[in-house]
């Protein structure tokens, strides 16, 4: 032992001082007994549940998965509809496919503040390879969503931040090595496994169609607050997804949602800008652009808050874009 | 390096197994490496900006002892507060002085050039430059011999436990310990591993649950609810509370590991019966060094009553500046001087209110008054401390007055089952050591009492906690 005394090395200091504490040792073991039930306990119970866990959403779990379940073993639907709240709110597939439609198979796969930049996160690689593809993808998505908007950001940061999205970027984290820290997530859908939820039996029917619930409200001009530039990165999604529809051999369908009067003055700046960019960007992907934002067939009290429309008004729209993509 | 994050896990037990086998001048150029990597992780470009002052601050010391003449020691002094403080203003406020300069003479109507910097805020800069001033300071009052080891005081400066969110150890207290040989003791062991485990559930555990909670709130504060802006309020009072207190309880309990101490930052101060003893209890080692470094040196409470009171207000601006370049910070440190001197009067003038204060049923009435109107007191002032701007912040005070039967973010009529749950060991944990007056008290705990609060607060940050965000933590910006 001396000999380490003149190098920087010394063993004295690993000779603690003093004891443990009685019962340190089996404090520590007592611990570890507990926290490996625990995670033993978390294993056998969420296992089942799969990836459904990682949603920034339960309902969005479901959505997807449902979607993933489909693509990965029966035929994909004919008609998929992408986007954010504009798309969840505004089209219903049942409505579609009751109409001029009829016989289509056609999912909604749009989801609020599902914005440009999450949208490529969440949807993107469920349009990709090993998944089938559908025939036809609409996407719904407010102008808006892409300016430099600090909300967008925020409500769209919400999505991106989310487990699911973390994984869809490669990235993983300690607490990904234990199941302890899914088991509160994953609760819902386990107590699914034995007793269903109404709302998700309901998301799996609607076809994922999420109707706003309310009344016709005034329009909020905090909707209106958005920077009117539209920002190349945003709108270099719809590139990537007008590339995307060429590889995968699949009809692209962007659909301007229709908005109230005073929504449209607001917004006139940033929804023209996003147009002739679109019109650019066709005559190189050859995609089809359905403008319904001056939808007069809708009145002012088929809309909640200007922007997105309410179950009557998702109803008489769906039909209408139906008949319009029929005739396409 | 975040201490949650995985990167710290990995070099904590590699960092410890090293310092284990080595002799005393051994630890301390281990540590000194791993503190270079833990704040270098960050950027390595921010350990040159760290060296500079580093180096003046430890020349300057050295010259401020030898020499006998007044006049050449003020001089030194002068050069490293200058130095630091031109380093901090630099980094910190150079586009806030701009901003305000740009502002009044827009008001004024001139015409003028206003230049635009991207500098990036170096982590920990307020708590370092701080840290290093009071060093010097101690020296030129000769309360401190300087320490001629560089590598003893490099690591006085860069110990990374506490390199970049405090405490801000005083040299008198660190120095000794960094000078000593040390040993590991068993028990220090013990209540390092403890402090970790609380300041892990403060942190992981409640404030990152709370945080996107309080975040949508006071970024959108017009499409809220008053009464859930209220509520948000207090939430994030809990938020920054067990953020920042988690932070010290993790580099306090790291430390210990190490067999060094560092001293108490806080000391339940959302107990406190009055302002005055917030400030004795919240970041104690900013309040004291403060005191110290400023109110003191000032005049204190020694040059009559309106200086006493300018003291106080003039401590508890630069204090609020401190935390952030910005005037909302200003407000909120303002605001805390006003309560200071107004506590202050009041204490003057209460010789019936101490005749009342011997019944007991009053007694227990008016502490327990005193505890609710310090804490709305103190959060209030949060307000402007969270708020990015002062239209945000008056939103939001005036929103928290404003009945609005619809909104568009859902109010949260009451809390969800997960947060609850952390709320409630949150608050056991608190009053147990408000209690003891023991920060360690669970140690004394039956081993299998001990065993099964452990596990319980093990599992509840893995299954409750904000596990999967590695949230930086709210004092890493100042």
């Amino acid at each position: 032992m001396l000999k380490y005394l003149s190098s920087i090395f010394s063993f004295r200091t690993v000779q603690f001082i003093g004891r443990p504490a009685k019962g340190f040792v089996r404090t520590i073991a007592l611990v570890l007994a507990l926290v490996g039930l625990a995670e033993v306990a978390s294993r056998s119970m969420v296992g089942r549940v799969g990836h459904r866990w990682e949603y920034w959403d339960k309902l969005a779990a479901v959505k997807f998965e449902e979607y993933r379940k489909q693509v990965s073993a029966e035929r994909a639907p004919d008609i998929v509809i992408i986007g954010d709240s504009t798309g969840a709110r505004d089209f219903d597939p049942l409505s579609m496919a009751s109409s001029s439609l009829q016989g289509l198979d056609i999912y909604n796969l749009a989801w609020p503040a599902n914005f440009p930049l999450a949208l490529r996160v969440t949807t993107f690689p469920l349009l990709k390879e090993p998944y089938r593809s559908p025939k036809i993808v609409m996407v719904s998505l407010s102008p808006g969503s892409f300016t430099d908007n600090r909300r967008v950001k925020e409500f769209e940061q919400e999505i991106l931040a989310s487990t699911y999205c973390q994984h869809m970027l490669g990235k993983y984290s300690l607490a990904d090595r234990f199941y302890l820290p899914r088991i509160r997530n994953s609760m819902p859908f386990v107590i699914d496994m034995y007793k269903p939820r109404s709302e998700f039996e309901q998301m799996r029917q609607s076809r994922g169609f999420m109707p706003a619930e309310g009344k016709a409200e005034d329009y909020q001009s905090s909707n209106a607050n958005v920077s009117q530039v539209l920002e190349s990165d945003r709108f270099g999604v719809m590139v990537e997804l007008a590339q995307l529809s060429r590889h995968r051999n699949f009809k692209l369908v962007i659909v301007i949602p229709p908005v109230t009067e005073r929504a449209d003055a607001d917004t006139a700046l940033v929804y023209n800008d996003y147009l002739r960019r679109l019109r650019s960007a066709q005559t190189e992907f050859g995609f089809i652009i359905l403008d319904m934002r001056h939808s007069t067939f809708l009145s002012p009290e088929q809309y909640t808050d200007g922007i997105h429309l309410t179950r009557e008004g998702a109803v008489l729209f769906s039909k209408e874009l139906a008949r319009r993509l029929y005739s396409l | 390096m975040l201490f949650n994050s995985l990167a710290f896990a990995i070099f904590l037990p590699i960092v410890l197994a090293g310092y284990y086998v080595l002799t005393r001048r051994g630890q301390n150029i281990w540590i000194l490496v791993a503190s270079l990597v833990f704040y270098g992780w960050w950027d390595p470009r921010f350990l040159l900006l760290l060296a500079v002052p580093t180096v003046i601050d430890y020349i300057c010391a050295l010259k401020i002892r030898r020499t006998g003449r007044r006049e050449v020691r003020k001089r030194y002094l002068a050069f490293s507060l200058i130095t630091n403080l031109t380093i901090l203003g630099f980094f910190k406020y150079f586009n806030f002085f701009i901003d305000t300069g740009s502002q009044i003479l827009e008001a004024l109507g001139r015409p003028h050039y206003k230049p635009l910097l991207y500098i990036i805020l170096p982590v920990g800069i307020s708590f370092y430059t701080f840290h290093e001033i009071s060093y010097v300071v101690d020296v030129y009052r000769g309360e401190l011999e300087p320490v001629k080891d560089f590598s003893v005081y490099l690591n006085y400066v860069l110990y990374f436990p506490q390199l970049v969110a405090g405490p801000i150890a005083r040299a008198k207290y660190l120095l000794p310990q960094l000078k000593e040989k040390r040993r590991v003791s068993w028990n220090n062991i013990q209540e390092g591993l403890l402090l970790m485990l609380i300041g892990y559930f403060k942190k992981v555990g409640v404030a990152d649950v709370l945080a996107p909670l309080v975040e949508v709130r006071f970024s959108n504060p017009a499409l809220c609810a008053g009464s859930d802006l209220l509520f948000a309020l207090y939430l994030f009072s809990l938020q920054i509370y067990c953020d920042f207190s988690g932070y010290t309880d993790i580099a306090r309990g790291v430390s210990k590991l190490f067999g060094i101490e560092l001293q108490l930052n806080f000391n339940h101060p959302y107990f406190a019966g009055s302002i005055t003893d917030f400030w004795r209890r919240w970041h104690i080692s900013l309040s004291t060094w403060l005191r110290d470094y400023l109110y003191i040196p000032l005049g204190g409470n020694r040059k009559g009553v309106w200086k006493t009171y300018r003291n106080l207000m003039l401590t508890m601006l630069l204090g609020g500046l401190w935390h952030g370049a910005s005037w909302t910070f200003v407000v909120w440190g303002g605001l805390h001087g006003l309560y200071l001197s107004i506590h202050k009067l009041q204490l003057d003038r209460r010789s019936v209110a101490v005749k009342l204060r011997e019944n007991m049923v009053w007694k227990y009435l008016s502490s327990s008054l005193g505890v609710l109107l310090t804490f709305h007191l103190v959060a209030l002032t949060w307000i402007f401390f969270r708020a990015g701007s002062f239209s945000l912040a008056w939103s939001y005070l005036t929103g928290i007055m404003t009945w609005r039967p619809v909104t568009a973010i859902e109010p949260m009529h009451w809390l969800g089952g997960r947060t609850s749950i952390l709320l409630c060991i949150l608050l056991v944990i608190e009053i147990i050591q408000y209690w003891a007056k023991d920060q360690t008290i669970f140690l004394r705990f039956n081993w299998a009492v001990q065993g099964a609060a452990y596990a319980v607060l093990i599992i509840a940050i893995l299954a409750l906690g904000g596990v999967y965000a590695e949230i930086p933590f709210i004092y890493f910006q100042f």
